[in-house]
């Protein structure tokens, strides 16, 4: 039996594919490949809606006043404003380092604030010193 | 040497990868790679051998199609084990339905088609002996050396199941192989 189940198999596997073959199958395949045009679709709807919103924007109604006070501003006019105002800039490290302050104006000619704070003792002791010298 | 089954499926994605990747020169190569294995599976299920090259053709289309949803899951063999069965099926069942005579076993036809399905035809002949799910599983296994694994999921069922059909379809074989060869 083993040898009649070779046998079998040796024949199946003679069995081959017709000369050719490979080609008719080929010429029969869709020209265009269908995955090379799949985004059409998705394209098409996109490009659609943008030029339904393009259209309908001039078209829209004015906002409607609430209670006596005026059209709320639209997120679009606000980002405008956003984007005139000036930027600020934070100062650049370089330039903080380089700065140099004005110099300052000269101190009040005065005496130490010691002498400041204590006149009449050093005349005391002055007068003691001079009165001791001489005596 | 040859190269292992394993490197052979590893190829054969590679070939797949290609493919879904948009370079048609890779479907090619799938169809030159498959199209006699398609075409012995065809040979052996299809009543009429005229229609063979007509439905491997009709399986190679479909994989067109198919195969760029492929996922990898099993080997692309499998898939087109499975895509094959279902052509064949219908190939069978229009030609039922439309009532032609069946092809007898020395019937007309071109004789060059029938020279070269000689080998499907007496095999089919064996074959048809066994419940279908047998048969698919003598083909699988024994014709086309798949491993089990892939057998099971070409069938659609679990290892263990396609180890007790082998079993029954080999101790079938085996009495109708042995009565033909003594008669």
């Amino acid at each position: 039996m083993r040898e009649h189940g070779q046998q079998l198999k040796r024949d199946y596997r003679a069995i081959e594919a017709p000369p050719g073959f490979a080609a008719r199958v080929q010429a029969r395949l869709p020209r265009s490949s269908p995955r090379r045009y799949a985004w059409l679709p998705a394209a098409a709807a996109a490009a659609l809606v943008v030029v339904a919103l393009l259209l309908l924007r001039p078209a829209e109604p004015p906002r409607t006043m609430v209670a006596g006070l005026g059209p709320a501003p639209s997120l679009t006019a606000l980002s405008r404003v956003m984007a005139d105002k000036p930027s600020l800039r934070s100062p650049s490290l370089t330039r903080l380092r380089s700065y140099s302050a004005p110099p300052l104006p000269p101190k009040p000619r005065a005496g130490p604030p010691a002498d400041r704070a204590r006149p009449h003792r050093r005349s005391h002791l002055e007068t003691t010193l001079e009165e001791t010298h001489h005596g | 040497m040859g190269r292992s089954m394993r490197d052979l499926d590893a190829a054969d994605s590679e070939l797949l990868r290609r493919f879904r990747r948009g370079d048609e020169q890779a479907f090619t190569a799938i169809v030159q790679r498959f199209q006699h294995r398609i075409c012995r599976l065809c040979a052996v299920w299809l009543s009429d051998p005229q229609l063979v090259e007509d439905a491997a053709q009709e399986v190679f289309l479909r994989s067109y199609q198919g195969l760029r949803r492929f996922r990898f899951r099993s080997a692309p063999f499998t898939w087109l084990y499975r895509t094959t069965r279902n052509v064949c099926h219908e190939f069978n069942r229009i030609r039922r339905d439309d009532a032609l005579p069946e092809l007898a076993d020395d019937g007309p036809g071109p004789a060059g088609e029938l020279q070269r399905y000689e080998a499907a035809r007496r095999l089919r002949a064996v074959l048809a002996e066994l419940p279908p799910r047998q048969q698919e599983v003598v083909l699988l296994r024994v014709f086309e050396d798949l491993p089990v694994r892939e057998t099971a999921r070409a069938m659609g069922c679990r290892e263990g199941t396609v180890k007790a059909l082998l079993h029954q379809a080999t101790q079938s074989l085996r009495g109708l192989l042995d009565e033909e060869h003594a008669g």
